[in-house]
């Protein structure tokens, strides 16, 4: 029965992963639309300069952010926000998570 | 995908951590022009008391309604119109009507006793601000409160101008040392 219930929710091996999982929390409280930027996301997540763009781009390829790209005078800037598939797909490893530690392994 | 339970308690308590960061970062951004707009309308306000201190009264109106406007736009621009916190609005109006109504009821005569239990009072509003949003705005809302209480008890020879400087002034670096991540 607590395998049956563990089936009907997923697990989101891209989310997962510890720097992805705090990005994803970092832009889950924003409202729709509302983003944080290179800077933002670093000091939230713990990454560094190296391996945040990396996890980004993967959870863009994934379709869970959408990275947009502008300057500021002119230095440039990058920020990141949370897509609706995001939303979910979080949402859903959260329940994901929360089973696990309900029903043990 | 293997979690194992401690995986899972591990993972969740990370999100709440960062979730509740990230929020709080959020509340301090909104927060932060908003400070720094009511810590100039603190400056000029009591700098221009301390040379026409008799027009203390309509100096205050014009500077309360310049902060109230003025924060409404900040909060629209930021939110969006369709975003607008009509709470906070709400709030606000609230808050500086009871004031309004404290000072007709109480009579107060001294000027600078009034100016110092409204500015407490406000102090006290952002206290009760930080419970909820963020440690930051509550040790901003301490200090000005505390620079309030030590003007109303103490009355500085300078009041006017101790309240530009220590009040205003905490206002404008207090809302600055909101923007810092």
């Amino acid at each position: 029965m607590a395998q049956a219930a563990l089936n009907l929710v997923e697990s989101d091996e891209i989310i997962h992963q510890s720097t992805r999982l705090r990005l994803m929390a970092a832009l889950y409280p924003l409202p729709a639309g509302e983003r944080l930027d290179f800077k933002q996301l670093k000091a939230l997540s713990g990454a560094t300069d190296g391996n945040l763009g990396g996890h980004l781009a993967t959870l863009e390829k994934a379709g869970y952010v959408l990275i947009e790209k502008d300057f500021v005078g002119k230095k440039p800037r990058t920020r990141a926000s949370l897509t609706k598939d995001g939303r979910r797909a979080f949402q859903r490893h959260l329940d994901f998570l929360r089973d696990i530690l309900e029903h043990g392994q | 995908m293997n979690v194992t339970p401690q995986d899972a308690a591990r993972a969740l308590k990370d999100v709440d951590q960062v979730a509740g960061r990230s929020s709080t970062l959020r509340a301090y951004r909104a927060a932060s022009p908003v400070f720094i707009l009511w810590g100039l309308v603190w400056a000029v306000v009591n700098l221009c008391c301390d040379q026409w201190p008799g027009q203390a009264g309509g100096l205050w109106t014009a500077g309360d309604l310049v902060g109230f406007a003025g924060s409404i736009v900040i909060g629209s621009r930021m939110a969006g119109p369709e975003r607008l916190n009509w709470r906070g609005v709400v709030t606000a109006a609230v808050v500086m009507a009871a004031a309004a109504a404290v000072v007709v009821l109480l009579r107060i005569r001294a000027v600078e006793t009034l100016t110092a239990l409204i500015c407490l009072v406000v102090g006290a509003v952002y206290m009760v601000w930080g419970v909820w949003h963020g440690a930051r705005i509550f040790i901003l809302g301490l200090i000005i409160a505390g620079v309030s209480l030590a003007a109303g008890l103490l009355h500085p020879p300078h009041f006017y101008l101790w309240m530009a400087g220590a009040g205003g002034g905490a206002l404008i670096v207090g809302g600055l040392w909101l923007r810092r991540l």
